[in-house]
């Protein structure tokens, strides 16, 4: 049976093969028609070419939305094949455009839709102004005829008007000339745009972080720094045991741990003050009331910001671009130039980077038929290295959770004098902790072979991200455990993340600096045998989602900290980029750009929100400091919410109210519902996919359908016979039929595949094909209907 | 450039403000930038025609593969030498900004890479695009690129005709996330 099938497949090819060139040389006769335009005596094939073009792929809808016929600049042509004029084509332009009355109404919107138009037109500029000024010319007639022109008719349009020219200030303001832009330029044009997005990402962080700063400095420290300046001659110091003391002398150690001198000063919560500034008189100002608003208000700014533009970028690389991965071969083509490339040498590595991609690629395609008869055995083999691998990488991450915490104990603050190096041991720890198991994850996952290389580099980003979230979760938890026991737990909090970002500053920006530079000039020495180093992206940009992370950590126990990341970041682009044109090359494999943004996006926005239930904890739970900070009169911050801005008394009923909404169970029921619904949209999602995929099935049964039908018109077109080939082949099917005619739904996708062959030699993915029995019978329906024609 | 004599006239700005996606300031800057291309010839006639050699030699154009097929697509000559005014130029970065959507983007990619300029892009088309894409130093063998434009054609090319229309272009570069990153010169 399999003999006999192999055969008669064989032979199906052959034949459908002679098909196949014959419809060839057809379309290649019909081509060079095409190609000379010029006035030969088959204008009925290319026509009808032209027409089962129009129609298999929607030509005509096209034109009809979009107004942008491709070929108008160069191969219009009117019905007898002509290449129309320029001012033909003006002037067909501008009468379909003229058809749409929503275009042509004398109004500020359909002015703005007409203008889109005509900027999205393939034309050149000048006959784009002469299609604008004509258009024009038509609505004044119109409007004269029609005579409705009412002094008011655009007042419905002002707001449109006020923010589109918001829009426009806003771009020429900052879009255009936006910040880093030769800088941007000149990185995206040595390394191309994919390298730059870890700049863009940088760039994006440090304009976040200005954001807050300036709200920080203008509601909480300008405040602060005006109020000690009145009060400079009675101000306050408490020592740890919470007694009057004089304040310590500036050390230079102090400016790296933040003790010392540094300690009670505004960098801190506790250099705050819980009174109402009176300025001259005039106006009272609650530092408690604006620290609590300006932080709540900065946190749901920055959520709502950093949601909008996660969903924005998740939706460009993973919604639209659902279907990505069959275009393969299409995405490495037709978007592997980057246009913004502007270096010669570069041009030379890009050149032989997509060659060596291509390559790759074509050698994979013939080991991807092996890899699918991998044996049972390799297959465990496999699941049992990941396995091991994932216990061991959780075993580090827990281990290194343990060690902090012993460290934390160990070197606990009060045993440690003022102004010592020793505070800089856990950061450094925390920091190395950080580097090295970046390091030893990136290793290991070289080890383990997952089935795509996407996934490895996901789940080594996940590692990352998972360690350096036990690592902060093991600091918060320790002395918010203590806040009893410590003075003002909240300095302590807020020195200790200023202490890691600012070693992290040292260890991986100067750090990985150096190793750049020490590679580089390995290289010089011996350029044969060393290459020069590539850039490192997850790398560096998981550093900095970590430094976000810690701001959001950090930033209601340090306020300062806003500012310092600020100019740790402008620092980190500068150091960067020195580093990246020194000494490095772009790497030879690179995710998609969106890709990378939309991941770290992810990143930002998932500690963002695990920093929410860790403040919103502190809030409501936790006790403040009764001796220092703007909060010290109330027992917890929400308080000052509660009895401060609504007025609300303990026992009342709102209090009531507000109270139970914390409660687990409410918060736990929430939750579940929240669950409930993704997976009800996630499952109709789902259901919409594999519509669509059905439909496109579909569709392209329709599109071989008319490409078969039309086939056949050219041939009668050209006065011959309905191709004895067709006979042949009709014949041949029909055999097939006969044999194959058995009650298995996987024979008849085999029925349809000779048809296909039939029509044209098409290879199709039959795993693509849903074998559910409907899909089959309308296959099948189609084939009988197809041979009962004939 | 905002003290000196602009070579415009508010009504010229306006209007390329209307036409391009670009700003007054990115028109002004763009026109510096044209200039500097061959400063004698522009100081003359603000919207001069330079050689097409000449554009090849921008840093924006000087490494790109298919310099020549950009400025013989925005050329608006119509004789295929690819010599542009300013206005082919203002045209050309401004395709290529970020402002501009992916539909138009898409459309002029399509006219680039359809060398014969029959509307299709044809085998011959995407041989061409590969090697160009590889460079002239690197070679694919005859079967190898044979099966790489079979590839192409086997996901793009819908109607199953052996050469790719735009609207089988458009809907492959629909679903790619990367090609607006990727088809943008910077001004």
């Amino acid at each position: 049976m399999a003999q006999s099938n192999s055969n008669s497949e064989d032979d199906l090819h052959l034949n459908s093969n002679n098909s196949h060139d014959y419809n060839k040389l057809l379309l290649d006769d019909s081509k060079k028609n095409l190609d000379s335009s010029l006035f030969d005596d088959s204008y009925l094939a290319m026509n009808i070419r032209r027409w089962s073009l129009n129609i298999s792929n929607g030509r005509q809808n096209r034109k009809l939305y979009q107004f942008m016929p491709a070929k108008l600049n160069k191969t219009v042509e009117d019905g007898d094949g002509n290449l129309l004029s320029e001012v033909d084509q003006i002037e067909q332009i501008t009468q379909e455009i003229e058809s749409y009355d929503h275009l042509m109404e004398p109004n500020y919107k359909s002015e703005q839709a007409r203008i889109e138009t005509i900027k999205s037109m393939p034309q050149n500029l000048a006959a784009k102004r002469i299609i604008r000024a004509r258009l024009l010319r038509s609505i004044n007639r119109r409007s004269h005829l029609s005579n409705n022109s009412s002094p008011f008719r655009n007042c419905k349009f002002f707001p449109n008007l006020f923010m589109k020219k918001v829009k426009t200030w806003y771009r020429q303001a900052f879009k255009s000339f936006d910040f880093w832009y030769g800088s941007m330029k000149e990185i995206e044009g040595r390394f191309g745009s994919k390298l730059g997005v870890y700049f863009k990402i940088l760039r994006y962080l440090v304009l976040l972080n200005i954001f807050l700063s300036i709200f920080v400095f203008s509601f909480i420290i300008f405040p602060q720094i005006l109020y000690d300046s009145f009060q400079a001659n009675n101000l306050i110091h408490l020592d740890d045991n919470g007694n009057n003391a004089s304040l310590p002398s500036f050390h230079f150690v102090d400016i790296l741990t933040a003790e010392g001198y540094m300690r009670s000063s505004i960098l801190f919560y506790g250099g705050y003050t819980n009174e109402t500034i009176n300025i001259g008189n005039i106006s009272d100002y609650s530092l408690p009331y604006a620290y609590f608003l300006t932080m709540t208000i900065l946190y749901t700014v920055i959520f709502i910001v950093i949601s909008f533009s996660l969903l924005r970028c998740y939706r460009a690389s993973f919604i639209e671009a659902l279907d990505n991965m069959p275009n393969l071969y299409c995405h490495k083509i037709f978007c592997a130039w980057d246009f913004g490339l502007q270096d010669k040498s570069a041009a030379v590595l890009k050149h032989r980077n997509i060659y060596r991609e291509l390559k790759d690629l074509l050698l994979t395609e013939h080991k991807k038929i092996e890899d699918e008869q991998l044996s049972q055995l390799t297959k465990i083999r496999n699941f049992i290295i990941q396995l091991t691998v994932h216990i061991i990488v959780f075993g580090i991450i827990l281990f290194i959770g343990v060690v902090l915490w012993g460290l934390f104990e160990v070197y606990e603050v009060n045993s440690i004098e003022r102004s010592d190096w020793k505070y800089l041991y856990i950061p450094v720890v925390i920091n190395s902790a950080i580097l090295f198991c970046s390091i030893l994850f990136t290793w290991i996952s070289k080890a383990e072979e997952f089935k795509f290389p996407r996934m490895t580099i996901h789940i080594r980003l996940l590692r990352n991200f998972l360690l350096e979230i036990s690592i902060v979760s093991a600091l918060l938890v320790f002395w918010i455990k203590r806040n009893n026991s410590l003075v003002c737990w909240e300095n302590v909090i807020g020195s200790e993340v200023y202490r890691i970002m600012i070693v992290d500053f040292f260890i991986h920006t100067i750090g990985t600096c150096c190793y750049y530079f020490v590679r580089y000039f390995i290289h010089k020495s011996d350029p044969d045998r060393f290459d020069l180093p590539e850039f490192d992206i997850t790398h560096s940009s998981l550093g900095l989602v970590f430094n976000q992370f810690l701001i959001y950590v950090g930033l209601p126990f340090s306020p300062f900290l806003s500012v310092i990341a600020v100019v740790k970041f402008i620092l980190m682009f500068y150091i960067m980029k020195l580093t990246l044109i020194k000494c490095c090359k772009a790497p030879m494999k690179l995710w998609k750009s969106k890709q990378i943004q939309t991941f770290f996006l992810i990143g930002i926005f998932t500690t963002l929100v695990i920093v929410f239930v860790v403040h919103g904890l502190v809030i409501t739970k936790i006790q403040v400091s009764k001796t220092c900070g703007p909060f010290k009169s109330y027992e917890n911050m929400s308080q000052i919410f509660m009895e401060g801005i609504l007025k609300i008394k303990e026992g009342q009923i709102f209090w009531k109210i507000f109270t139970s909404f914390t409660k687990p169970a409410f918060v736990g029921g929430i939750l579940l519902t929240m669950c409930v619904s993704v997976y009800y949209l996630r499952a109709k999602a789902q259901a919409q996919v594999a519509k669509v995929k059905l439909l496109k099935e579909m569709l392209y049964l329709e599109a071989k359908d008319k490409e078969f039908l039309l086939g056949n018109i050219s041939r009668l077109a050209q006065g011959k016979p309905l191709s004895c080939n067709f006979h042949e082949d009709e014949d041949r099917i029909s055999e097939q039929d006969n044999v194959q005619a058995m009650p298995i739904d996987g024979f008849a996708a085999e029925d349809w595949k000779y048809e296909n062959n039939l029509a044209r030699n098409l290879r199709l993915d039959f795993e693509h094909i849903p074998t559910t029995s409907g899909y089959t019978r309308f296959c099948d329906d189609e084939i009988r209907n197809r041979l009962s024609r004939y | 450039m905002g003290n000196q004599p602009s070579q415009f006239t508010e009504e010229e700005l306006r209007d390329y403000e209307d036409l391009t996606y670009f700003t007054r300031k990115e028109i002004l800057l763009a026109h510096e930038k044209f200039k500097a291309i061959s400063p004698e010839k522009v100081n003359h006639n603000k919207n001069a025609k330079l050689s097409m050699s000449k554009m090849m030699s921008t840093p924006e154009l000087s490494s790109n593969p298919f310099a020549d097929r950009i400025c013989q697509v925005f050329s608006s000559a119509g004789d295929n030498t690819g010599d542009c005014t300013f206005e082919d130029y203002l045209d050309m970065m401004s395709v290529f900004s970020d402002q501009a959507p992916k539909s138009v983007k898409a459309e002029h990619a399509f006219r680039i890479f359809d060398f014969d300029g029959d509307d299709m892009l044809s085998k011959n088309d995407l041989k061409q695009v590969i090697q160009r894409l590889i460079g002239f130093n690197n070679q694919f063998s005859d079967l190898d690129m044979e099966q790489l434009i079979q590839n192409i054609l086997e996901e793009a090319d819908l109607d199953d005709d052996g050469s790719l229309s735009f609207a089988e272009f458009e809907h492959v570069i629909d679903k790619s996330s990367d090609f607006t990153n990727s088809f943008r010169i910077r001004l």
